[in-house]
C-alpha cells in the first residue's frame, strides 16, 4: 500500500527539463523532504520513480502523473506538501492517491497548440488551417525506429478547434497518447508542409489531461 | 518568461542551460533592490555551474539585502547565433532581464581560453567591448578569477579586475560603487577612487612603455593610483561563506554533485603550478565545519554524492577523521564520498579503499614526468616507488584502471624523460600483472600528456615554451612507445596550448587581435569545436603580433613583466630563487617540513601559514 500516483503540474520554466533530467530532480525533491522511496534490488539500487507518458522537451503539462512508492506509508496530503516545499519552480504536485488504471490503459490526450506569430494576420491563417484540419486525411512523414514513414495523422486527432486573435492561433483537440503516440509536433509539421504561408510562428503546447479508451480521466 | 527568449528555447539544444528556475535560486524584487549584479561566467552552463567560486560568490553577493545577483553563462552556438539574428540581447537566467541594463557585470575567469568568451557575452549583450567605449558608470565591467593576475590581454575591455579572493573584494566594490551611484560620480572619478580598495586594479590608470624589441620598458601608475596591487584574501577561512544551501541544476551539469572545500594554498610548490602559488598561504577549514557543512549541502541538495575539493587532499590533516563523519551520514543514505586530487601514498590508497566500497572508478596520478631528474626539477616530490607501492596496493584490492598524467615540454626535458615516460607506464602494466587480484580482468591504463604552458607567478614564469612542431615530435616519440592493448595514449592538441602561453603571459597589444578573433570566430575557444588555430594566427598577424614572442621566448629574468604591478604575496626573490634550484635540480621541502619564506605568510591573518 506504499503505491502513490502523483498528479503534477511541469509549466513555465520547468518546460524545458527533459525527461531524464526530471528523473533526476524529482529523486532530488524526495531526499530533500525526507520522504524516504524504495529502491530496486541489484547491484545499481535506483529508487522507485516511474514518469507516465513524459512530455516532449518544451511543452507543458497540467495533469502529469508518476508513481512512486515508499518505504513507509505516507498520507496523500503530507506527500503532497512535503514535496511541493521542495519543488523547482514549475513543478507542483496537485493531487496523490493510490493508482487505479494502469499506465498501458492511456488512449488520448487532451491538447492546446498555440501558435504565436510575430505579425499580425493570424486569424486568415486560421480559416485555411480549419479547412486542412477538415480534410479526409492528413498525410505527413514522421520519424520512427525503423525510419521516415509516411503517416496519415487524420485518424488520431479528434475534434480539432482552432480560434484566432491577431497574432496568436489556438488550436485544441484530442491526439491519439499511445500506440501511436502522436505529438502536438506533428500536427504542427502538418501545418508546415500543407500551409508554408502560415508556418512563421512558434508553438507552445500544452498537454491538459490523458484518458482511457472511454475518455475516463486517468486515475 | 519573455516571448521573444521563448522562441528561441525552442529551438536550441538542451534549452535547459538557459531558463534559470532551478530549486535554489534567488529571486529578489527588482524595484526593491538598489543593484542589480551580473555575474557572468565565460563558457557554457554545464561549466559554469560546477564552478565552486561562482557558488560562493553569488551566495555572497546575494546575501547583501539591497543586491540581487544574477547568473549569466556564454551560450553555445546554436543559441548565440540565433540570439544574433533575431536581435535578442543576453539575458540573467533569474530574471530574463537583459544584462547591458544592469549596473555591475562581473566575469569570473579562470582560464586564459575563455577570454574570448569574455567579448563574446559582451558582444552580445550589445555593449561595446572596450572600456574607453563605456562612459557612464552603469554598467561598470569587472573581472576576477585567477587569470587575473596577469590581465592584461583583456586589460583595455574591462574597467578593473579584482585580484585574489573575490568574496573579500567583491562587497567592498559593491558598496563603493552604490555609492558612486547615489552620488552621481563619473566612471571616472569612480574608478580612481575603486584603485584605492585593497586587491583593486584599475587598468586604464596605468601605462606601459615597450622598447624597440618589444619588451616592457616601463609601467607607470598615473592619477595616485599604487605602485603594486596586492590581492586580497579570505583570513578566517573556517568562518567565511560556505553555500550549503545552493542552486540545485535541473540538468546535468560536469560537477553534479555537492563540493566541499578543504582548505585553500597547497605546501607544495611545484614549480609549474600557478594555483600553488597565487593561493598562499594555507589556510585550512576544520574537521567540525567541514562535517556540518558536507551534511547540510547533501541535505539541502538532495545530491547523492559529495566530493572533496583542494589543491591536494591528502595534505589535509583531519582527512582520516573527515572522512570518517562524512562517512557516518553517507553510508546510510546511499551517498558516495568522492577524493580526487590524492597524493600517490598508501596512507591514501588505505583511505580510497574505505569510501570506495561499492563503484571503483579508476585511480589517478599525476607524476607530472617521467623522469625523477625531471620530478626533482618541477618539485614534483612523488618518487618511482611511491607511484609503484600505491599501484601495488590497489591492484591487489581489485582496481583495473588506472590514468596517468604528464606533461611534455617541461624545462630542460629530452626525449629520454619523455620516454622514461614509456618507461613508467610499463612498470605500473608489471605491477598489474605480478600482483592483481583479478588479472583475468586485465588492466587500462590511460596516459595523457598536456602540454607545459609557462605561467606568470611560477618560477617558470621566465622560461620558453617548446613549439608546436617540437611538442608534437615528442608526443609520436612516446606514442611509438606505448603500443599494447592495455595502454590508452591521449594528448593535447599543442595548437591550444600555443595560444594559451600567448594569452597568459600576454600584454595589452593583444587586444585589437582578440577583438579580430572574436567578430571572426566568436568565443567558445576551449571547445575543439570552436577552436580554430588558423583563425588565431591570421588574426595575431592581421593586428601586427608575433605570437612566439609570447610563447616560446625565454626572458631574461630581469625583464619587466606585464603583470609587474600585481602582488600575490609571493616575493620575487623567491620565484628566483626556486628558477635556480630548478635549473640545478634541487627540490625544495614542503611548506609544512620546511618554511622556504617566500613571504605570503606575512598575508595570513596570524602571520603563520598552515596552522
Amino acid at each position: 500500500m506504499n503505491d502513490l500516483r502523483v498528479k503534477f503540474e511541469k509549466t513555465g520554466r520547468a518546460a524545458y527539463i527533459s525527461h531524464l533530467d526530471l528523473m533526476r530532480t524529482f529523486q532530488r525533491v524526495f531526499i530533500r523532504s525526507g520522504i524516504a522511496l524504495k529502491h530496486s534490488e541489484g547491484f545499481n539500487p535506483h529508487p522507485r520513480i516511474s514518469v507516465i507518458l513524459p512530455l516532449p522537451l518544451g511543452c507543458r503539462g497540467f495533469g502529469e502523473f508518476m508513481d512512486i512508492e515508499t518505504k513507509s506509508v505516507v498520507e496523500p496530503t503530507a506527500l503532497i506538501a512535503g514535496i511541493n516545499e521542495f519543488m523547482p519552480e514549475g513543478i507542483r504536485a496537485l493531487d496523490a492517491a493510490h493508482p487505479v488504471m494502469k499506465p498501458g490503459q492511456i488512449k488520448y490526450a487532451r491538447w492546446v497548440i498555440e501558435l504565436l506569430y510575430d505579425e499580425t494576420g493570424a486569424r486568415n491563417h486560421a480559416e485555411r488551417i480549419k479547412e486542412l484540419f477538415s480534410k479526409e486525411s492528413l498525410l505527413i512523414s514522421r520519424k520512427t525506429k525503423r525510419g521516415v514513414s509516411e503517416f496519415d495523422l487524420k485518424p488520431y486527432t479528434e475534434n480539432l478547434a482552432v480560434s484566432a486573435e491577431d497574432r496568436n492561433i489556438c488550436i485544441k483537440g484530442i491526439l491519439s497518447a499511445q500506440e501511436p503516440s502522436v505529438s502536438p509536433a506533428l500536427v504542427m509539421n502538418a501545418i508546415r508542409k500543407y500551409l508554408p504561408d502560415c508556418a512563421a510562428f512558434t508553438g507552445v503546447c500544452s498537454r491538459i489531461s490523458l484518458y482511457d479508451g472511454a475518455m475516463s480521466d486517468f486515475y | 518568461m519573455d516571448p521573444r527568449i521563448e522562441k528561441l528555447l525552442t529551438q536550441v539544444e538542451k534549452p535547459a542551460r538557459y531558463t534559470g528556475g532551478e530549486y535554489g535560486e534567488i529571486i529578489k524584487d527588482k524595484d526593491s533592490v538598489n543593484l542589480r549584479f551580473a555575474l557572468c561566467f565565460p563558457d557554457i552552463y554545464e561549466i559554469g555551474m560546477s564552478n565552486l567560486g561562482i557558488r560562493i560568490l553569488y551566495g555572497v553577493l546575494n546575501s547583501m539585502d539591497d543586491v540581487w545577483c544574477e547568473r549569466v553563462f556564454e551560450p553555445w552556438r546554436d543559441m548565440s547565433d540565433l540570439m544574433r539574428k533575431n536581435n535578442v540581447p543576453l539575458w540573467a537566467l533569474e530574471s530574463g532581464d537583459p544584462i547591458k541594463d544592469f549596473d555591475i557585470i562581473g566575469f569570473s575567469v579562470g582560464y586564459e581560453m575563455s577570454y574570448p568568451g569574455v567579448l563574446d557575452m559582451l558582444t552580445l549583450a550589445g555593449l561595446p567591448l572596450r572600456s574607453a567605449d563605456r562612459e557612464s558608470l552603469s554598467p561598470l565591467i569587472f573581472a576576477g578569477g585567477t587569470c587575473m593576475y596577469n590581465c592584461e590581454p583583456i586589460a583595455d575591455f574591462i574597467d578593473l579586475a579584482v585580484i585574489g579572493e573575490g568574496e573579500e573584494a567583491d562587497p567592498e566594490l559593491v558598496t563603493l560603487f552604490t555609492e558612486a551611484k547615489r552620488n552621481g560620480l563619473s566612471k571616472k572619478e569612480f574608478l580612481r577612487r575603486a584603485a584605492h580598495i585593497d586587491g583593486i586594479y584599475v587598468p586604464s590608470l596605468y601605462n606601459a612603455e615597450y622598447s624597440e624589441t618589444g619588451v616592457i620598458n616601463s609601467i607607470t601608475a598615473n592619477e595616485g593610483a599604487p605602485e603594486k596591487v596586492r590581492k586580497r584574501l579570505i583570513g578566517n577561512i573556517d568562518k567565511s561563506f560556505f553555500p550549503v544551501r545552493d542552486i540545485v541544476p535541473s540538468t546535468e551539469i560536469v560537477h553534479d554533485r555537492a563540493v566541499l572545500e578543504l582548505f585553500r594554498g597547497c605546501i607544495r610548490g611545484c614549480r609549474f603550478c600557478q594555483a600553488g602559488f597565487v593561493y598562499r598561504p594555507v589556510r585550512s577549514k576544520s574537521v567540525q565545519t567541514l562535517i556540518e557543512q558536507g551534511i547540510s549541502a547533501l541535505k539541502n541538495s538532495g545530491y547523492q554524492e559529495i566530493s572533496l575539493s583542494s589543491l591536494s587532499s591528502s595534505d589535509y590533516r583531519g582527512l582520516n577523521e573527515l572522512c570518517d563523519g562524512l562517512l557516518d551520514y553517507c553510508e546510510p543514505s546511499m551517498t558516495r564520498l568522492s577524493l580526487p586530487s590524492l597524493r600517490a601514498d598508501n596512507f591514501s590508497m588505505e583511505l580510497m579503499k574505505r569510501v570506495q566500497k561499492v563503484r571503483r572508478s579508476a585511480l589517478t596520478f599525476a607524476p607530472e614526468a617521467g623522469s625523477q631528474r625531471l620530478r626533482d626539477i618541477i618539485n614534483k616530490n612523488i618518487t618511482e616507488e611511491d607511484l609503484l607501492n600505491s599501484c601495488r596496493n590497489a591492484f591487489e584490492g581489485g582496481w583495473t584502471a588506472v590514468k596517468l598524467y604528464f606533461m611534455l615540454g617541461l624545462p630542460t626535458e629530452t626525449d629520454e624523460d619523455v620516454l622514461q615516460i614509456a618507461d613508467l607506464t610499463y612498470k605500473v602494466l608489471e605491477c598489474f600483472k605480478k600482483y592483481a587480484s583479478n588479472k583475468a580482468r586485465g588492466i587500462n591504463i590511460t596516459v595523457s600528456t598536456s602540454c607545459f604552458i609557462p605561467k606568470p607567478m611560477t618560477p617558470f614564469q621566465w622560461e620558453a615554451q617548446v613549439d608546436i612542431e617540437e611538442y608534437s615530435r615528442r608526443t609520436r616519440l612516446l606514442r611509438d612507445r606505448l603500443r599494447s592493448r592495455s595502454i590508452t595514449y591521449n594528448w593535447h592538441d599543442p595548437r591550444t596550448g600555443f595560444v594559451e602561453a600567448v594569452l597568459a603571459r600576454g600584454d595589452r597589444r593583444l587586444a585589437p587581435a582578440l577583438e579580430s578573433l572574436v567578430s571572426r570566430q566568436g568565443g567558445l575557444q576551449a571547445w575543439d569545436e570552436y577552436f580554430d588555430y588558423d583563425g588565431w594566427l591570421e588574426c595575431f598577424r592581421k593586428n601586427g603580433i608575433e605570437p612566439s614572442f609570447y610563447a616560446t621566448r625565454e626572458r631574461n629574468t630581469d625583464e619587466i613583466l606585464p603583470w609587474s604591478i600585481i602582488s600575490d604575496g609571493v616575493n620575487d626573490s623567491y620565484l628566483l630563487r626556486e628558477l635556480e634550484r630548478a635549473k640545478r635540480g634541487e627540490t625544495t621541502p614542503d611548506c609544512r617540513e620546511k618554511c622556504s619564506g617566500c613571504g605570503a605568510s606575512l598575508m595570513a591573518e596570524s602571520g603563520v601559514c598552515d596552522e
